[in-house]
């Protein structure tokens, strides 16, 4: 199946055409990375993938539950406990991942998109973990809310989003923003193998890592035509992959 | 009354918090803070796990 396929008609031909053109499946899933991946600054990301799925892995559990057993008994209480440290390893490393790529200027080559839903994901998160504290349903949780509560009010949500509501508030952790949470986590990791992964700044311009130019020893497997268009600043869909 | 309220509130302690001038922090954040700041320096300059890829292809 080519992204030059031309009997590709109605309206799912051209998507189906559209798709393959923007991500190829050796884009999707590839068999090999660039060089640069080779840094420990680059894992992050993934870490803070791997800690969502244990975050929404222990929170199903939680919810298939309910709260009688995750206040109560010894396993649901390890399990509820579990939950809060992924979180805690959730925002760590997304933190680091977002520091990484500041420094980075990981917007450039067109990967503004990438950049942006990496932000949403961010603040998507934040309601995600605000919404999780208010479900401790103790004074603490209490206290929260009703700091909480003047601020959403005066940003005019407080209509909509009320912290003293329960209820909203657990379908709100529980389903809203967790699908929130995952379809921009989603689209980021699509966008990221559209575009490829940004390569380090010093490397953009003569991409020396990438094409083994200048000396520069590197597996076989990261020096292909495809890593090499990729890491250039060059516009979306521009790239000969 | 007051036994059960502060009984109520005992889980929740007031913790410890680090003041300089305007800036006040409690102990948990700023242990999370210092330790994103030690993760990501540590990032930075440590060297990377060596690829077993090399091991099969001497010379490359």
């Amino acid at each position: 199946m080519s992204a030059q396929e031309p009997d590709a008609t109605g309206w799912t031909g051209h998507a189906r055409r559209w798709l393959l053109k923007r991500l190829p499946p050796d884009k999707l899933l590839p068999d090999d990375q660039p060089s640069y991946v080779a840094s420990w600054i680059y894992v992050f990301g993934m870490g803070a993938i791997a800690s969502l799925v244990y975050i929404v892995a222990s929170g199903l559990v939680l919810s298939l539950n309910g709260p009688a057993w995750y206040h109560v008994s010894a396993l649901g209480r390890f399990v509820n406990s579990t939950h809060l440290w992924s979180v805690e390893l959730f925002f760590l490393t997304m933190v680091v991942h977002l520091w990484g790529k500041y420094w980075m200027a990981a917007w450039r080559g067109g990967r503004a998109l990438t950049w942006m839903t990496g932000v949403i994901a961010f603040l998507a998160s934040i309601g995600a973990a605000f919404t999780g504290y208010l479900l401790q349903t103790n004074l603490d949780s209490q206290w929260i809310a009703f700091e909480a509560k003047d601020a959403l009010n005066a940003v005019g949500v407080g209509a909509w989003f009320n912290v003293a509501d329960l209820g909203q508030i657990f379908t709100w952790h529980i389903v809203l923003l967790p699908l929130a949470v995952g379809a921009v986590v989603a689209l980021h990791v699509v966008l990221v193998r559209m575009h490829g992964v940004v390569p380090p700044i010093d490397a953009a311009e003569t991409d020396a890592q990438l094409s083994g130019a200048h000396g520069t020893v590197l597996p076989p497997a990261a020096a292909g035509p495809q890593e090499s268009d990729e890491a250039l600043p060059v516009p979306v869909g521009s790239a000969t992959s | 009354m007051l036994g059960s309220i502060l009984s109520a509130a005992d889980p929740v302690s007031a913790g410890t918090f680090l003041t300089w001038g305007p800036i006040s922090i409690s102990i948990g954040n700023f242990v999370v803070i210092v330790t994103m700041l030690v993760v990501f320096a540590a990032a930075l300059v440590l060297p990377f796990i060596p690829d077993g890829s090399d091991d099969e292809r001497p010379g490359a």
